[in-house]
């Protein structure tokens, strides 16, 4: 009991107490308003699926894409900023895998499997802290969006569902962590 | 009045184990959640890719994001775990800073 009291003392004195990244409230604002322009998009974009105006090449689509693109890189640079440190996901990770818990590998590796293959060799960047690696994922699921679209040229039903799903997990998860450490 | 160190100790222990409860549901649900949706997702990375919607390269980069998910979901869980250590010792200062202050009859530590 006595040592708790001295470390609480130490930490009193010193003034030490936050730990990884900050709140930002600019991020948690940018990421809303991200999300949200992205459900519109998408339900415009599927609704218009096979018409002019819901082709990749359209001024609606061009516009987006371009203000989406710029608010993510705006967003990633603001989250880099956050911490110098890296954060430990790659220790979480054996962590869980030495205990022997499945945390979805088993079935993105048979997903592979069905889709005839792994993804390519180039390692996941995980790079930056912790709040850099998330908004990272966030990235990763717009440019799947972009990608889907101009390689089909409109969003198919299941597409945009799948594309829809991927943007709202990566901000969901990026909001979770930003607002545990606001209270 | 005297420092009562004891109570001090048990009132941050008391704290302590209340953040570290509340904390620990909100991650279980947290991480719940996005474990399932990768899952639905999978699914439909599946689905779409039978249908001839997403072609091969297509469905593998969406599987290298799944696999990005888990990573994320790793680093959200990390900062939870932070920000509840976080609250514990903010916590125990505020009960000290309390005591403190409170023993020596005036705002000692502010």
């Amino acid at each position: 009991m006595n040592r708790i009291l001295i470390v609480v003392f130490c930490l009193l004195l010193a003034g030490c107490t936050t730990i990884g990244e900050p709140y930002d409230k600019a991020i948690d604002d940018e990421l809303n308003a991200f999300q949200k322009s992205a459900a519109e998009f998408i339900k415009t974009m599927q609704m218009n699926a096979g018409t002019p105006k819901g082709a990749y090449e359209s001024d609606g689509a061009r516009k987006y894409y371009a203000g989406a693109t710029a608010s993510l890189s705006n967003l990633q640079l603001r989250a880099d900023v956050l911490s110098s440190r890296t954060c430990p996901t790659s220790k979480a990770l054996q962590l869980i895998a030495s205990t022997g818990v499945d945390a979805g590998e088993a079935a993105i590796a048979k997903a592979e499997g069905q889709v005839g293959g792994g993804a390519d060799s180039a390692a996941l960047d995980v790079s930056g802290n912790c709040i850099a690696v998330i908004v990272r994922g966030v990235r990763m699921a717009q440019d799947n969006l972009e990608a889907d679209h101009r390689e089909a040229g409109r969003l198919t039903p299941t597409v945009a569902l799948l594309d829809s799903q991927e943007i709202d997990a990566a901000v969901r998860v990026a909001l979770t962590a930003l607002r545990a450490k606001n209270y | 009045m005297a420092l009562d160190v004891g109570d001090i100790g048990s009132k941050i222990v008391t704290q302590a184990t209340q953040i570290a409860g509340s904390s620990w549901k909100s991650m279980a649900t947290a991480a719940t959640v996005e474990l399932r949706g990768l899952a639905q997702r999978i699914a439909l990375i599946i689905e779409a890719f039978a249908n001839g919607e997403l072609s091969q390269a297509r469905a593998k980069q969406h599987l290298k994001t799944a696999r990005f998910h888990v990573v994320a979901t790793i680093a959200m869980l990390t900062v939870m775990t932070e920000a509840a250590i976080e609250k514990i010792v903010k916590g125990a200062l505020a009960i000290v800073k309390d005591s403190v202050n409170k023993a020596a009859g005036f705002a000692l530590l502010i």
